[in-house]
This record gives structure tokens, C-alpha cells and sequence, in this order.
């Protein structure tokens, strides 16, 4: 059983310039990390991901709340009474230990036999593709492999109750970044481990975590499963942040004609949903502006339209990626992605009529940044 | 103006050779993406062009006249280096105005115009706040930027960039690579251009160049490549999962011609049965690439399917954005990738039926893993 339950936690630190002056790095945190889960914490830099990782692996105060390891706090407890193993982006290798040694290090503190120290390695080197390299010390490392063993002496201990990541993979190329995603995820669930992952990525924390917790300016803004991240966005800071080509924003207007409400902008108008209407007007009365969100993959690009509202469009750039491709288009000088099956056969400048999938869009209040729901 | 040609350049370190016999053409206003993954030979290659590094063997060719023995600042180049390069003691707008200030170009621009070029060339790649610091108060990913800045406000022959985006975080990285394929566009200056990134060559490159330990492996436009990779490391660079590929034999059936693997048989397409009849090759390496891969199921006539069905147990999903990749074993023990819409709904331990065409089927000779179509 390991747990980690993170309670209304604060993490406030003073500025070095005025007497008086605080910095709220994390402000009220509360989300529990359940045994064997994968949790990531994910935000942008800044967002006080890091810092709360720093308070769950006591090496830093907590300024206010509790944080538990299996429902005991931890509070004081010194990162050694934790049970706890990490690996952090700075890689902090003992330059003087070979790579062998290094790994060893915490197994051997801890008076591992030697073969069995051996065994463990040889798992971890594997899945990591560090074997042949155990014999050099970090200085003779490129970055990535000295990444790649700071990891391997982190999951080499399995007496730790949980283990914490920061941005572990974060600074592999493409192809080894996509393999150690699968990998790492493979190793944790055949070792049933418990995970606490710090990324800035989107796409890690996606393909990775049972659970994420999406932080923006020391605040928590969402935790879901990542399906529900992407299908579900809880505000426009998550609909943002989520989803590569990033989702389209429009202006729209809540109009009521006849007692029936449509959704306008200068360019279209359309029905919607007389639930969705009353959940607006109760969330928000006088204000009529909301954002409408689209995702790229759920536009559509025409030159006929069969739809009774469309965006007329001019198309600024088409990137092909292989089996899609992404095409940007100007609507009234705002940019809006659209992602198309194949190439289209279009060209930049061809003038194009977009539309969306009515029941795919989410809503918006502009004054807070809420999702409709 | 500028076009440029490699004769059979060959580079050699000590004992170690990057760049063997390599051979290629960029065209005037082209842009040339050398993919491949670290440790291809892509720097030193445009290292050679930019003159700062000795070619071992070989002719570099630009506009009809060899180069190789030119001083680097007599090429008129302008190079993105990995490594920054930037002036420590120099500010970050120093830095971006340095060459517009060498001797050879001195009075040609007025501090108006200098300004003027600095912010304009700093706000395309939002650098604009950061003109006053030093490079030591910046992040990677601004001192990148500073060198990419420091390099596309020259308007040179050619411009070389090595990883110049690579640094950066994802949603910068996607709309740079947009709008430097824009800039270069519109300057209309060739372009040779270094990633590891497949998508990111597919969506700069007008043509694009796949390198391997220092070999050509294939060089044309991404949809050439894609839709016929000349070896089958291509399908280890181009594709994200991999491209699926086993070791397979290729047995004839009647009229009928079949790749064997581990007991499952796969009908290859007419031409590719013509090009094995000809060339009598026996072993071979299937590929497949995930994208091809279908659900039986997601078919509308699932009797018409003309190709491969088999069936597996799901062992893994990963969510990727919009869709999901699903990691399939078979009762053979074939182990299959391939990717669903996100809305699909699958679970670990599910048994499902897929499908692939002939026509998707992409075959290798084994010994030397060339694409049998081109051999």
C-alpha cells in the first residue's frame, strides 16, 4: 500500500526584494495519488508542479496543510523516513562512481547481496538501453544518457513506496522520449509501482497517467483521467494547454428568438440545446459573450457547404504530417486550425468555407474562464 | 540565388567516419531537410557547407563553383549553430544586430534600420522582451532563438540551420516551424535544414533527405517517401509508433504469391509478386506501417475486405492527443501497433480483428533492407 494524499497544501516563499512580500508558488493543493497510481502533475513553468513534488518529497517546507503517505503525515519527517525514491532533471550522478555504481548506490546503502544488486541493474539497464555503458563515469555521459541513469537509480529500489519524477524524460530526443513513455508506463505497471510525474508536456502526461493534475499559476485547474482532459476540458486554461494543434476559440453571442436560443457571431448562428442555454444563463444572467471551443480534428473544411452556418476563410499555411495534415486559415484575422485527413487539395491563399460539429463544441463564460457543462 | 550540389563528400574523424560518399542537390529558393536521428552525420554535413569544418574527400559545388577551399566568410552563409554561439558579454540585441554591423556590410544599414530589422526579426520569434539581457540570464530556449534570430536577419546565399526549433517547447516548436517555412519563403534564400523530428520535416521541407550513420538512404518529397520508404529504417524514422515490420519468407501459393511470418501468410500486392518473380528474393522484412491498420469491425462491408485479417488481444493503449495507439499481440505472438480515433472505446485484454490491404503492404530484401520496388 502506498498513498499519497496532498491536503490543502500552500507553499508561499518571500521575495528577496521587498520586506514583506510573499510569492504563492502553490496555493491550496489538495489531490491524492492512489496505490499503484500514475499521477502527473502537469502545468506550464511556473505553475508550481515542481514545487509541490519538492513538498511531497520533503525538500521543502510545507507553508500550510498536510501532506500523507499512507495516511500518515509526513509533514517533518525527513525525506530519508519517507520512503520515497526520485529522479529529478538536474541529474545529481556521483561523478567519481561509474554508471554501474552510481545505480547501485542506493541498493548497496540499504546492503543488497551482490548478485542480486546485479539482477536488479541489469532490468533497469535493459528497459533504459544503458547496458552498454555501465562502465563509464557521468563526465564521459551526453545528456540524455545521464538522464537515462539518474532514472535507472530511481526505479532500481522497490523498497520505496512511491516514486517521484521530475521531468525525467524531458531532455531525450524524439524517438527515445516515444519509447521511454512506453516503457516507463510498461515498468510501472508490472512493478506495481506508485508515481508522481512532473512534465510540462502534454502529450507525456497524456500517454502516461491514470490521473492528472493540471496546475497553472500555483492553482489546480483540473484533475481528471486524460480522456476526460481532452473530452472535458474544465476551463479555457485546460482546453488550451491539452491537445496539439491547440483547440480554436470563437466569439459568440447568446441570442433568444421565440423562445428559441442560438448561438451568433457575425459570421454564423445556429441552435443550440434550450439545456446548455439555461445552464449559461444561470452560470452567467447578463453577460451575453462566451467563447465557443473547437477542436482542430472536429472542423470541417469545404469550398460547398451543405451546413446553414459556416466561417468564411482564407488559408494561410497547409502542414503536412503524414496520414493528416493541419491547415491554418485566417476567419476575420483570428488564426484557426483545422486538421484534415491526407493533403487537401487546396493551396495557400484558396479562399474555403469551415464549419464545425455543432454537439463536439465547448462553451466557454469569457469573465471566468468556466466550462458549460 | 543560390543553388548547391555534394560530389561524393566524405568526412572522416579520426576513426570515425560521419559522412560516406554523399551525394545531393538543393535547388535555388529550396528547402532541404536532412532527417535523421543523432549522430547521422546531419551537423557535420552542413558544417562542411558553412566551411567550418575540412571536407575529407569530395566537392562541395555552390552556383557552378567549388567551395571547398573558400573562407567561411567568403560563402555567404548564415549558420544556426546547436551550440548558440552566442557573445556572453554581448546583449541580446547586440547579439541579433552583430552581423549586420561586420566590416563588410559597415554603413550599409543605418542604426534606424538596424532597430528596425532587430525587432522585427526578435518579435517573429518572441524574443522582443528580452533584448536588453545577456545570454546568461536566458533560458535554452531563448538563447536558441537568439541564434535563429541572429541568423535570419542576414539575407544571405543560404541559410543553414542545424535543430534550429529543437529546444523549444512543443506549441512554440509547432508554430515556428509554420512561419519559418514562411520567412524562408518569402526571402526566397535555399534553406538546408537539420531535425530528428519526422513531422516537423514533413511540414518545413520541400524536399527532404533521410540520413543514416552517414548514409543517403532516400532523398525526394515526404509523400515519395511515405508511400514507398527505400529501406526499412525509414519506417523507424518516419513513423511514430514504428513502422510494423517482421522477418518473413516468401513462398509461392499456386499463381498466388504469400510472405510467410511465424505461420501467418500475407498475399502481397501484383507489382510487388511481379518484382519478387523477377528478382527471386526468398528473405524479407514485412512492413506495415500503424496508420494502415484497421478495425475489421469499423468496415462497412467486413466481407469485402480484400487483404490481411487478424486477430489479437489489446496488451496496451496509450492516448495521444487525438488519438490512440493500440499495442496488439496475436495468437502467433506478432506483435502489431496502430493507432484509433480517441472516441473508440478499447480495453487491455480485449480481443479484436483488424485489417490491412496488400496494396499497404511495404516489403524489404532482408540482407540489404532496400524496398524491393526500387531494387
Amino acid at each position: 500500500m502506498a498513498e499519497v494524499r496532498v491536503d490543502n497544501v500552500w507553499k508561499y516563499y518571500r521575495e528577496e526584494a521587498g520586506p514583506e512580500k510573499w510569492v504563492e508558488a502553490v496555493r491550496n493543493a489538495t489531490f491524492t495519488c492512489n496505490d499503484k497510481e500514475f499521477l502527473c502533475l502537469l502545468g506550464p513553468s511556473g505553475c508550481g508542479k515542481t514545487s509541490t513534488l519538492r513538498m511531497i518529497a520533503g525538500l521543502e517546507k510545507i507553508s500550510k496543510g498536510d501532506i500523507y503517505i499512507d495516511d500518515q503525515q509526513v509533514n517533518d519527517l525527513h525525506p530519508k523516513e519517507r520512503k520515497i525514491s526520485m529522479s529529478f532533471e538536474s541529474y545529481a550522478l556521483y561523478p567519481p562512481l561509474t554508471v554501474y555504481d552510481n545505480i547501485a548506490f542506493p541498493l548497496r546503502a540499504r546492503k543488497y547481496p551482490e548478485n542480486k544488486i546485479k539482477e536488479k541493474i541489469e532490468i533497469v539497464t535493459d528497459l533504459l538501453e544503458i547496458g552498454d555503458i555501465l562502465s563509464f563515469r557521468p563526465a564521459k555521459l551526453s545528456g540524455g544518457e545521464q538522464q537515462r541513469v539518474s532514472l535507472a537509480r530511481a526505479l532500481v529500489r522497490e523498497d520505496a513506496q512511491v516514486t517521484l519524477m521530475d521531468e525525467p524524460i524531458s531532455h531525450l530526443d524524439a524517438q527515445l522520449k516515444a519509447k521511454l513513455r512506453i516503457d516507463l508506463k510498461r515498468f510501472q505497471r508490472e512493478m506495481r509501482l506508485t508515481v508522481v510525474y512532473v512534465t510540462h508536456d502534454q502529450l507525456e502526461a497524456l500517454s502516461m497517467a491514470d490521473k492528472v493534475v493540471v496546475m497553472n499559476f500555483g492553482e489546480i485547474q483540473q484533475v481528471g483521467t486524460p480522456d476526460e482532459l481532452y473530452q472535458q476540458p474544465a476551463n479555457l486554461f485546460v482546453a488550451g494547454f491539452i491537445g496539439e494543434p491547440p483547440m480554436n476559440f470563437l466569439q459568440g453571442t447568446l441570442v433568444e428568438e421565440n423562445g428559441i436560443f442560438y448561438l451568433q457571431s457575425p459570421q454564423f448562428k445556429y441552435d443550440i440545446d434550450p439545456k446548455i442555454a439555461s445552464l449559461m444563463q444561470k452560470e452567467n444572467g447578463k453577460e451575453k459573450k462566451w467563447l465557443i471551443g473547437v477542436r482542430p480534428g472536429d472542423m470541417v473544411m469545404e469550398k460547398e457547404m451543405e451546413e446553414s452556418y459556416w466561417l468564411e476563410a482564407r488559408i494561410y499555411s497547409i502542414e503536412p504530417l503524414g496520414e493528416a495534415s493541419v491547415v491554418m486559415v485566417d476567419v476575420d484575422n483570428q488564426k484557426v486550425f483545422i486538421e484534415v485527413p491526407g493533403l487537401p487539395p487546396e493551396k495557400e491563399g484558396d479562399f474555403v468555407r469551415v464549419y464545425f460539429r455543432k454537439e463536439k463544441i465547448h462553451i466557454f463564460n469569457v469573465s471566468n474562464g468556466k466550462a458549460i457543462r | 540565388m543560390a543553388d548547391i550540389e555534394l560530389r561524393k563528400v566524405v568526412k572522416k574523424y579520426v576513426d570515425l567516419v560521419a559522412v560516406k560518399d554523399l551525394s545531393f542537390r538543393v535547388e535555388d529558393k529550396e528547402l532541404l531537410v536532412l532527417l535523421g536521428s543523432p549522430g547521422a552525420g546531419k551537423s557535420s554535413t552542413l558544417k562542411m557547407i558553412a566551411g567550418v569544418e575540412e571536407v575529407t574527400s569530395g566537392e562541395i559545388v555552390m552556383n557552378r563553383q567549388v567551395i571547398n577551399r573558400f573562407d567561411p566568410s567568403e560563402r555567404d552563409i548564415a549558420m544556426v549553430f546547436e551550440t548558440y554561439a552566442l557573445y556572453p558579454h554581448l546583449s541580446v540585441f547586440e547579439n541579433i544586430a552583430f552581423p549586420l554591423r561586420s566590416p563588410k556590410r559597415a554603413r550599409q544599414f543605418s542604426e534606424d534600420e538596424v532597430r528596425k530589422k532587430v525587432r522585427e526579426t526578435a518579435e517573429f520569434l518572441e524574443i522582443d522582451m528580452l533584448l536588453e539581457r545577456k545570454p546568461k540570464e536566458l533560458s535554452g530556449g531563448q538563447r536558441q532563438r537568439v541564434s535563429l534570430a541572429r541568423c535570419l536577419i542576414r539575407t544571405p546565399q543560404l541559410y543553414l540551420l542545424d535543430e534550429p526549433i529543437a529546444h523549444l517547447d512543443a506549441k512554440l516548436r509547432h508554430r515556428l516551424r509554420r512561419e519559418i517555412k514562411k520567412w524562408q519563403q518569402s526571402k526566397g534564400i535555399t534553406t538546408i535544414y537539420t531535425t530528428t523530428d519526422y513531422l516537423e520535416a514533413f511540414s518545413v521541407g520541400d524536399r527532404i533527405l533521410i540520413l543514416h550513420r552517414g548514409i543517403l538512404l532516400q532523398i525526394g518529397k515526404w509523400e515519395e517517401i511515405y508511400n514507398k520508404p527505400a529501406n526499412s529504417i525509414i519506417g523507424t524514422i518516419i513513423s511514430d509508433p514504428h513502422m510494423n515490420s517482421f522477418d518473413g519468407e516468401v513462398v509461392a501459393v499456386g499463381d498466388r504469391m504469400t510472405v510467410r511470418v511465424k505461420d501467418v501468410s500475407f498475399e502481397v500486392s501484383p507489382e510487388i509478386k511481379s518484382r519478387l518473380e523477377k528478382t527471386k528474393i526468398k528473405d524479407v522484412i514485412l512492413g506495415i506501417f500503424p496508420s494502415k491498420i484497421q478495425l475489421v469491425n469499423d468496415h462497412e462491408h467486413p466481407d469485402s475486405l480484400a487483404g490481411t485479417i487478424f486477430e489479437g488481444t489489446v496488451e496496451f493503449v496509450e492516448l495521444r492527443g487525438s488519438r490512440k495507439i493500440v499495442f496488439l499481440k496475436t495468437a502467433h505472438s506478432l506483435a502489431f501497433t496502430f493507432q484509433l480515433p480517441l472516441e473508440k472505446s478499447i480495453r487491455v485484454g480485449e480481443k479484436i480483428s483488424c485489417f490491412f490491404g496488400k496494396e499497404d503492404i511495404q516489403l524489404f530484401d532482408k540482407p540489404s533492407k532496400r524496398n524491393i520496388l526500387l531494387m
